[in-house]
């Protein structure tokens, strides 16, 4: 089984062999038909990425749709748990959904399952989207944070244009 | 950086505009300004400030080149970016600002709209700009792009255009960008309505962490003089002003909205003045806008107030240049006001050759023919009036400067400097009002108006000034009419009113000299003229005309060149109309004690041709009538100038051929015309006949000089009087005076009529048919006594020493008038009573020597 990585397809060792079977609309999917889908879907993100192709945050939606999915079917102790919840969130991101990141690691930063690591690497992916995101305009990062840009976007989402919407 | 974006709630208020006059007056003065154009959807800024015309230097701004970027190619290409930031540079246009204080101003317009890439462009951002996005991503491009401006250019000011109606740029543009939102509406409730819940929305809205509260600046726009009324709308303007700022009045409590006057010529034109210092970019709008600016930049509110009270002040002195300023008497646009096209504005003066160096900018400049500069006027504070007078004085040659000083205290002062030459220094003048175009040819100082200065350009052949100088006069003698401004009125100052009485009277230009007694006839005009005249006047007055006519009129009619005189009284209409009456009537009337009425006279004339004529009863009112008006018409023609031979040379000349001559006139000018013709074409021979006839004392003005014959007809010869006149050593023009003013008291002295109705009989002149039958002695006499009364009358030295001088060459009759001096007059007008009773008159003084 393969599992795509920042270099691409590799292979991929199973630990555990045993199938798993998670409820999708009434229907049982195997987290092996999971684990190809999402599979295919990291590459087909990327390569949309790669080309510039804009429809790329839709590909990284149904990733982390995907990895979330996953993330249902294996606990956070376990690695591909672990996996699949870093990479909903990040995928998540990518997406520019970040409010869905958010949510995402806000529930698995929840989990008293999740190891010190799992937590220490998911604040991590949301620091450098911050970071990533602060880069790409470092004039406005010098004069107002991003904490206020995405609260002024909140108060946007819920009031509308002047607030007049609330 | 201090942020300001300009909102509407609708569109078409002038909001672009508005803020395109801004960023030019900002720039003029020297600072640093950025304009965004956020109104994606419908994008114009670029029109407004490069496409658009600037008000004058069209030239400059409406080349700009169509912009290749913009925001709306910067956002996405901010967004999409994977390495270094796009260049500003790439993205704004370099508009050209009025002044040299070295401010700039930059636009970055939304696009190359109306291009068809701009509009794809905007799909693209609208696509990828999501303000929502929770990211921050969206919030963060904008602000990214405001704080580049701010760290990149560093303007002292970003103007932003937001979008008009309730959207997500202009919700952003105006609640997160701006530190104040300038809010234009029209006065109508819809727009009222909707701008007050924007302002209200506006207040409501959090602040960014480092920013100030809003300011909210609400303006009324394209207003007119038919506002709503109603109490709602009076509600919402009141809560408008609660929530954001209005005009303060004088008093602290007085706070009212900025208002936008509605201009149809701006307006539809966007012609931008902001910034423009020259006066035809003043208009009621500009003054709006500059009030405004006042509150919208508070630290400029100073310089916004400066550049007002320069422009009004420009402005009116610049109406006053070019308003109608024609006086009531200026028939002939003598004092024409300056022409558009003769004042220009806004010049940078360099200093001319050889006269310094520097330039020095004129709010205004006059010229006059051939483009020669004459008067400039120029706007400064009280403490530049030293520096601008330097420059003006020493660098150029201009012959007037207006400066328009303002004071510490925000006053204004008009204070004119002129010099007597185009190289003497400036000097500070009295005068106050400013100088018209005709004044600078009269005048070598168009600072000195004085009455001796006026006279001057009347001695120089200046027509013009005697214009002036007659109403000066007319001024001068006239009390004033109390309070009421329409009914003219002058000061009193009687020594000045004679001064230009004698200054007049001493002119020797034929062509002024006429002008003179033109322009102080005030019933020398036709009807239509007199209409015109008087239209806005109010009535000048009955009694005033007299006056003038009396005082004026009549002793110029004396004093001046016979040959104006003679001039000035053909061609009237009726005999009411003779500009001489007044003359005569001051002789007549005023000395004689008798009534000069020529009205009368021709009546009576008309009458008596007619009785003689051989007219039917039917049409014996018409042949009355038509012989009236013939008679007239000879009585035009009564005074004149000849080139014939006068009688008493014939006379010398027959008695020296022929001393038993005893012919009649025509047989001695039969005998020796050819002769006497011939003596008059030499002068040298007409000067030694003339100084024998001196040595003789008989240089006796009838038949000599001139004539006063039965005809009623007085002839003056100037041959003879110019030659006798050098022969005297005297003023021909004088000499001449006194001819003609005895030969008409002699003349009035028959023709006027006493209380009795009855004419001067005894006047009658003697016939030409013998040189023995001269005028009774008597009647020459009196005549001179009456001539002697008139020109001490007069006050006139020249005709009082010429008539002095000539006494002493003259038969003895004339010279008899020294003891009359002492007479009374009554006593003698009552000789004169006499005298016109009797041919001989016996019983007055010198009644013996009659023949």
């Amino acid at each position: 089984m393969t599992r795509a990585t920042k270099s691409g397809p590799v292979l991929w060792d199973l630990k555990n062999p045993l199938p798993r079977f998670i409820a999708q609309r009434g229907n049982l999917v195997e987290t092996d038909t999971l684990n190809t889908l999402v599979t295919g879907a990291i590459w087909r993100a990327e390569q949309l990425e790669a080309y510039g192709i804009y429809p790329a945050t839709q590909a990284w939606s149904e990733v982390s749709s995907l990895e979330e999915e996953l993330a249902k079917a294996h606990p956070a102790s376990e690695s591909q748990g672990r996996i699949a919840r870093r990479g909903a969130v990040r995928a998540a991101l990518k997406a520019g959904a970040y409010h869905r990141a958010n949510q995402l690691a806000d529930n698995y930063l929840a989990d008293e399952s999740a190891s010190k690591s799992l937590k220490a690497a998911l604040r991590k992916i949301l620091e450098e989207d911050a970071d990533a995101i602060k880069s790409g305009f470092p004039y406005a990062a010098k004069r107002h944070s991003l904490r206020e840009a995405r609260e002024l976007a909140r108060r946007f989402r819920e009031t509308g244009a002047f607030g007049l919407a609330a | 950086m201090e942020t300001i974006a300009f909102y509407s709630y609708k569109g078409g208020v002038g909001r672009s505009l508005l803020l395109a006059n801004a960023a030019r007056f900002l720039a003029a003065l020297g600072k640093g300004v950025v304009a965004l154009d956020f109104d994606f959807e419908a994008p114009g800024l670029h029109y407004k400030l490069g496409e658009g015309q600037s008000h004058v230097d069209k030239g400059q701004s409406s080349n700009l080149p169509l912009p290749s970027g913009g925001v709306v190619p910067y956002l996405i290409a901010t967004m999409g970016r994977t390495t270094f930031p796009p260049s500003l540079d790439e993205h704004m246009l370099n508009v050209p600002v009025p002044g040299e204080e070295g401010g700039w101003l930059r636009l970055m317009p939304a696009g190359k709209a109306p291009h068809q890439d701009y509009w794809s462009a905007l799909k693209e951002l609208s696509e990828r700009l999501q303000l929502g996005d929770s990211s921050g991503k969206g919030f963060m491009v904008l602000l990214d792009l405001q704080a580049r401006i701010a760290e990149e250019l560093n303007p002292d000011y970003l103007l932003i255009d937001a979008r008009t109606g309730v959207t997500e740029l202009g919700g952003l543009a105006t609640t997160v960008l701006a530190d104040t939102v300038v809010c234009l509406f029209v006065a109508n409730q819809e727009s009222l309505d909707g701008t007050l819940t924007v302002v209200e929305a506006l207040k409501a809205t959090p602040r960014l962490d480092n920013q100030k509260p809003i300011r909210v600046v609400p303006v009324l726009s394209r207003t007119t003089s038919g506002q709503p009324e109603d109490e709602r709308f009076a509600l919402g303007i009141k809560r408008l002003l609660e929530l954001g700022e209005g005009k303060k009045g004088q008093s602290q409590n007085q706070i009212t909205l900025f208002a936008l006057p509605h201009d149809a010529v701006l307006g539809a034109s966007e012609i931008l003045v902001g910034g423009e210092r020259k006066a035809s970019a003043f208009s009621p709008l500009y003054k709006a806008y500059l009030e405004l600016f006042q509150s919208i930049f508070p630290s400029r509110a100073e310089n916004a107030q400066h550049v007002l009270e320069r422009l009004e002040a420009v402005a009116s002195i610049k109406e006053e240049l070019t308003s109608d300023r024609r006086r009531n008497y200026d028939f002939d646009n003598l004092f024409a006001s300056w022409s558009a096209s003769a004042i220009k504005e806004g010049m940078h003066w360099k200093a001319e050759q050889n006269r310094g160096t520097g330039s020095r900018y004129a709010d205004l400049l006059c010229h006059g023919q051939a483009s020669l500069p004459l008067m400039v006027v120029e706007y400064v504070v009280d403490d530049g009036v030293a520096g601008a007078l330097d420059f003006w004085s020493k660098s150029t040659n201009v012959r007037c400067v207006v400066l328009l000083v303002r004071n510490e205290h925000g006053g204004r002062e008009r204070q004119i400097f002129t010099r007597d030459d185009d190289r003497g220094d400036l000097h500070r003048v009295e005068r106050w009002d400013l100088p018209l175009p005709r004044e600078f040819e009269l005048l070598r100082d168009v600072g000195d108006r004085s009455v001796e200065s006026m006279l001057e350009a009347v001695r120089h052949g200046h027509i013009e000034a005697v214009a002036w100088l007659v109403n000066e006069w007319r001024d001068s003698s006239l009390p004033s009419d109390g309070m009421h401004m329409k009914r003219r009125g002058g000061h009193w100052r009687p020594e000045r009113a004679q001064r230009i009485l004698d200054g007049l009277a001493a002119t020797e230009d034929l062509r002024c000299a006429e002008e003179i007694l033109r322009r102080a006839t005030t019933n020398g005009y036709d009807l239509r003229h007199r209409e015109r005249r008087f239209r806005d006047d109010g009535d000048f007055g009955q009694e005033n005309e007299q006056k003038m006519a009396e005082d004026l009129f009549a002793p110029l009619f004396w004093r001046l060149p016979v040959e104006a005189v003679l001039k000035s009284m053909q061609a009237r209409h009726y005999p009411g109309e003779i500009s001489s009456l007044a003359g005569y009537r001051l002789m007549a009337d005023g000395l004689m004690g008798l009534r000069y009425d020529p009205d009368r006279s021709a009546l009576e004339d008309a009458r008596e041709l007619a009785a003689r004529l051989p007219i039917s009863q039917d049409n014996r009112d018409e042949g009355e009538v038509r012989w009236f008006h013939r008679s007239r018409r000879d009585q035009n023609e009564r005074v004149l100038l000849s080139e014939v031979a006068p009688p008493v040379l014939i006379w010398e000349e027959a008695l020296q051929e022929d001393r038993y001559f005893r012919g009649t006139l025509e047989e001695a000018k039969e005998k020796v015309g050819t002769k006497v013709k011939k003596l008059l074409g030499s002068n040298a021979g007409l000067r030694r006949r003339l100084k024998e006839l001196s040595g003789r004392r008989e240089l006796a003005v009838q038949g000599l000089f001139g004539s006063y014959d039965d005809s009623d007809r007085i002839e003056l010869y100037p041959n003879v009087i110019t030659a006798a006149a050098e022969v005297l050593g005297i003023s021909p023009r004088h000499l001449k005076s006194l001819v003609f003013i005895h030969l008409s008291a002699w003349a009035l002295a028959r023709e006027s009529f006493d209380l009795d109705g009855q004419r001067g009989y005894g006047f009658v002149p003697s016939p030409r048919t013998s040189p023995f039958n001269r005028e009774s002695s008597t009647h020459v006499t009196l005549v001179q006594a009456f001539t002697d009364r008139l020109i001490r009358l007069l006050k006139d030295p020249h005709l009082l020493a010429a008539f002095e001088k000539l006494s002493k060459h003259q038969p003895e009759p004339y010279t008899r008038w020294e003891p009359m001096r002492k007479m009374s007059l009554e006593k003698l007008r009552m000789f004169l009573l006499t005298a016109r009773a009797s041919a001989t008159a016996y019983g007055l003084p010198g009644s013996g020597d009659c023949h």
